[in-house]
């Protein structure tokens, strides 16, 4: 027989259990892998390969939250011949027909081998770097956009493009390229503008606080925030763009703003970043008069006095004459 | 001395008419153009401004055409242009679109685009159209699209001539979008994506400008590339 302690431990036990196989696991699993190295053949100017792939259910087109989500992993070695010319070789992984990943090899006009570069986006945003005697080697991973979200069978391809006079000795999709399912989710950026406390004068400075959120789990990088007023009225101090650089979970800045003329009057918040979305948010600022005892009440006493004075002066001409 | 008088005569004559037709050209060339609002169009990971400009100056009055196009899904700039050259085979002269795709701050592209006919004589006119895109790929990346690349369309009337004009990228748009499905098929939505640049009169007229002659629906027909 059981005690009762014993059939609640039990029970919190069952419980947990459930939860925990309820919980979505961290863990990536494969969906379809390039299990042996691809080389392509590249004398023609283009080339691709394809393999089935099956994507289940949940790869719907609005995977957000807590997804599950679709990550490629591309690895590439390429080596341009040393009599290239200049030119452009794209090589690129593609789900039904949209592409995750394009990594981008150039050698600019006039130049030759040494110059080769590349650039790609990947997971944490703008990639690149220069060719080593005109060899690279490079794994660039990115999420599947939602153009490439069918659930049931589809097509993963890895396909090359040359332009130009660019010339290739030999070019490979590494084994071990795939995709895969993860939880863990892509950054998104969420913008919230903290407005002053009390409305501020005319002609007064006054700070715009904002708050930026990134609900994802890989952290926002190069994440900048400017300000735009709509009206010549609103003035943005210096700088106008404020660099919070990467952003894992929170970030926070300011711009100064000053209204020139009393009204409500609107500006433009807006956030970039290299790897996540780019918010933005309208900012209403009311503009109101200068309080009692400020600079400019001076004026009504000065027109007072203008018209005391020439009312003084009026009748001490008018009884002079 | 009658030899030299009728060499001043003919010189003058020459001179005249070249002031003429100087006049008559910059007639025609001349006319300021003013866009609608310059908005800026935030989709996911990228930012641009929803026209592209005669040079570096982010203003109304130098705003050259609206972007009215999309190419996404395995798009890059080199590509499009390749697929597009049986219909679109030769070059143009630059503009420039503002873009922002690393949260850094705006750059600008800058691209000659591709039209139908080098310099169309009079009664004839060419479908032009710029592309643009970050330059260090040349393709913008996003979570919906992929890899993708806006583009700006209009139509150059007798451009080698006199009375030459620009304008009703509505027209161009469409054509260039029509050559695109009858060569390669697949997924064109058309006038789909809102880009906030419409130009046209309440009864979808042209509003003419000089020789600026806009008619645009203000939004952007998708093209899927493979």
């Amino acid at each position: 027989m059981l005690s009762r302690q014993s059939r609640l431990a039990a029970l919190a036990f069952l419980i947990a259990g459930l939860v925990l196989s309820l919980y979505p696991s961290a863990e990536a699993a494969v969906v379809a892998q390039q299990r042996a190295d691809h080389v392509f053949s590249v004398q023609r100017r283009a080339g691709s390969h394809s393999v089935p792939i099956f994507l289940p259910r949940e790869a719907k087109k609005n995977s957000e939250g807590r997804g599950p989500f679709f990550l490629m992993k591309l690895g590439v070695e390429v080596v341009l011949s040393a009599r290239s010319g200049p030119g452009v070789l794209y090589v690129s992984g593609s789900v039904n027909g949209c592409t995750p990943i394009q990594i981008r090899v150039s050698i600019p006009k006039g130049s030759g081998v040494d110059t080769a570069s590349w650039a790609a986006f990947g997971v944490n945003g703008a990639e690149g770097g220069t060719l080593t005697h005109g060899a690279l080697k490079v794994k660039v991973s990115q999420y599947l956009p939602t153009c490439s979200l069918n659930p049931g069978e589809g097509t993963l391809t890895w396909s090359f493009e040359r332009f130009g006079g660019l010339r290739v000795r030999s070019l490979a999709v590494l084994a071990g390229s795939d995709v895969e399912t993860t939880r863990v989710a892509p950054p998104k950026l969420v913008l919230k503008p903290l407005y002053p406390v009390e409305y501020p004068e005319k002609g007064e400075g006054f700070p715009i606080e904002f708050r930026v959120e990134n609900v994802g789990d890989v952290a926002a990088r190069g994440v900048a925030a400017e300000i735009v007023p709509r009206s010549s009225a609103l003035v943005a101090a210096r700088p106008h763009i404020v660099h919070l650089g990467t952003v894992g979970k929170e970030a926070r800045g300011e711009f100064t703003l000053t209204g020139r003329k009393v009204g409500k009057y609107l500006a433009d918040l807006r956030v970039g970043s290299s790897n996540a979305n780019h918010p933005d948010a309208l900012v209403a600022v009311p503009v109101r008069r200068p309080s009692a005892g400020g600079g400019t009440s001076w004026w009504p006493l000065l027109a007072a006095a203008a018209l005391i004075g020439f009312l003084f002066f009026g009748w001490r001409r008018y009884r002079g004459s | 001395m009658r030899a030299s008088k009728a060499f001043t005569a003919g010189t003058l004559v020459v001179l005249l008419i070249a002031v003429c037709l100087g006049a008559i050209v910059f007639a025609t060339s001349a006319g300021a153009s003013t866009s609608g609002p310059i908005h800026t169009k935030s989709i996911r990971e990228d930012s641009f401004k929803n026209y592209d400009f005669s040079n570096m100056i982010e203003s109304r009055s130098h705003a050259d055409w609206g972007i009215d196009m999309i190419f996404f899904g395995n798009a890059n700039i080199n590509k499009v242009k390749r697929k597009l050259s049986p219909v679109l085979p030769a070059s143009g002269s630059p503009m420039y679109a503002r873009l922002n795709n690393n949260g850094s701050g705006w750059t600008w592209d800058r691209d000659s685009g591709i039209k139908s006919n080098p310099c169309p004589t009079p009664g004839a006119y060419a479908d032009h159209m710029r592309l643009y895109a970050p330059s260090n790929t040349d393709y913008f990346w996003s979570s919906g699209w992929g890899s993708y690349v806006i583009a700006s369309t209009h139509e150059d009337h007798h451009e080698c001539w006199f009375t030459r004009w620009s304008g009703e990228s509505e027209r161009a748009e469409h054509q260039i979008a029509q050559d695109w499905l009858g060569m390669y098929g697949g997924n064109v939505q058309w006038s789909t994506f809102r880009m906030e640049n419409r130009m046209e009169t309440g009864n979808g007229g042209p509003i003419i400008q000089g020789n600026h002659h806009w008619r645009q629906d203000g939004k952007a027909t998708l093209v899927l590339v493979q």
